[in-house]
């Protein structure tokens, strides 16, 4: 008996023993539960085993895809930091194979084409022809074109060292700084003929080659900015060489319609005037040799 | 009062055809009863299903009779909620479409007494009918019911007591309508 007695006239039914009818169908629900049982059993450790090697694997599989998922953004960029530094270093190198005839090709190119073409508009007004002066920038084009190379790699060499101890006022006035490291090189440097060995205040040539001298006068000019000291002087003497052989040309033509007899001075006049024009370029002194080994060469 | 056989939870643990049977005996009627109250379609497959799972899981089961009785219904409860979850699916109707149905059963007094306050206690919603079969008829206590029915112990107060109510003002609707019956010549 309990609380709920009141409605024992309803309820009562309800808490009844189990009617014939409803366990009818006793002998085939247990046979069920036999056989569930059993079954169950028997595969309790199978399915046990089974569940724990399925946990495993889903585990790991999950795991191994969470990383994996998680990978590039996780290891390849914050903690491991040379793959990406690797891409980053080849994408870079292509871009500079790429980019450097494209860019740069235009920019080394002009001043080059432009600089022997004013030189000869000078020397075409006082004697040769337009078309002389169009196969010397042709053949300026073909001296001028390898040498592109050549200035990208003088960048990092032009910039002045501030710790240098060389005296600027040995800088040789008017010149390069290759004519100041090579007169550094040649003992030169000090003027009075000296050994460096017999002078200790000589200038090391390595101070001279990390010194500013020329390169102020010469970062206007991006032809001379972008060349190095030796180059430098090989590009002076192939102006020299071009100089001279423009002036040749037309006092060749001046020489045929002259008379045969003034041929003798004539020579000697056109051999001391190239030297008058390239004393008058006070920093290439002593060209004259250089140039002739140039032009035999060329 | 639902009579506790003397039934060794042990040897139906480890699989006694006999103790499975005396099991089923014992529980068999008040799940049968719970099941039908709750508007199970097929109430005779649903407690066979609880009974497979029963005897799956039985060997796994630790606890005296009381727990075993929790344990049944809260396997029933989750059968039929799935049942009727089905038959909703397939018939594409309200369960509750069923209650006036009910009411005409007991009106003409087909069925005996137990089909009566079965289909009595039907006609309440389906929380306050569980819970009034789980709570009084089988006497659960209320924690029990509470965890069959995944409702708080207060909820479940609540539930049987607005139960009973429904059920009081149903039969003093049935004696009259039976009274009316009765008086008519």
């Amino acid at each position: 008996m309990n609380e709920f007695d009141d409605f024992d006239d309803l309820l009562g039914p309800l808490r009844t023993p189990a009617t014939p009818a409803e366990l009818a169908a006793e002998n085939d629900v247990v046979d069920l539960m036999a056989a569930a049982h059993h079954s169950s059993k028997g595969n309790t450790m199978f399915t046990s085993r089974r569940a724990r090697v399925a946990t495993l694997i889903a585990a790991g599989v999950i795991g191994f895809g969470g990383v994996a998922a998680a990978g590039p953004r996780v290891f390849d960029y914050q903690l491991l930091d040379e793959g990406p530094i690797v891409e980053v270093e080849v994408q870079d190198e292509v871009d500079n194979v790429v980019e450097e005839p494209a860019v740069e090709e235009p920019a080394v190119e002009e001043p080059v084409i432009e600089e022997p073409a004013v030189e000869e508009v000078v020397v075409q007004e006082a004697v040769v022809e337009e078309q002389n002066v169009v196969e010397e920038q042709n053949v300026v084009e073909e001296v001028e074109v390898p040498e592109e190379p050549a200035a990208v790699d003088t960048d990092e060499a032009l910039d002045p060292d501030p710790t240098t101890d060389f005296d600027e006022t040995l800088c040789i006035p008017g010149g390069n700084h290759g004519k100041t490291v090579s007169a550094v090189a040649r003992g030169l440097a000090l003027g009075d003929g000296r050994d460096r060995d017999e002078n200790p205040d000589y200038p090391s040539v390595t101070d001279a080659a990390h010194s500013s001298c020329g390169k102020t006068v010469t970062a206007d000019v991006e032809t001379d900015v972008e060349t190095d000291d030796d180059e430098a002087d090989d590009e002076a003497d192939d102006k020299a060489d071009l100089a001279t052989a423009v002036e040749e040309v037309p006092q060749q033509e001046t020489e045929d319609l002259e008379e045969t007899d003034l041929e003798e001075t004539d020579s000697e006049e056109t051999d001391s005037e190239a030297p008058q024009k390239q004393h008058g370029r006070p920093d290439k002194p002593g060209k004259p040799e250089q140039a002739g080994k140039g032009r035999s060469d060329k | 009062m639902v009579r506790r056989p003397p039934i060794t939870l042990d040897a139906a643990r480890r699989g006694d055809r006999d103790a499975l049977a005396e099991l089923w005996r014992a529980h068999q009627a008040p799940l049968l009863r719970y099941l039908r109250a709750r508007r199970t379609q097929s109430p005779d497959d649903v407690a066979s299903q609880v009974w497979v799972d029963i005897a799956r899981s039985i060997d796994r089961f630790e606890g005296d009779d009381d727990d075993f009785r929790r344990w049944l219904f809260t396997i029933a409860h989750r059968r039929s909620v799935d049942e009727i979850r089905r038959s909703v699916r397939r018939s594409g109707l309200a369960v509750r479409a069923a209650d006036h149905a009910v009411g005409a059963d007991v009106e003409h007094d087909r069925y005996d007494a137990l089909d009566r306050a079965i289909a009595l206690v039907s006609t309440l919603p389906d929380n306050l009918g569980e819970a009034v079969m789980l709570r009084v008829v089988n006497d659960l206590p209320i924690a029990d019911v509470a965890a069959v029915m995944g409702t708080t112990e207060g909820n479940v107060r609540v539930l049987v007591h607005r139960g009973l109510a429904g059920l009081r003002r149903k039969m003093s609707v049935t004696d009259v309508a039976s009274r009316t019956m009765k008086s008519v010549p």
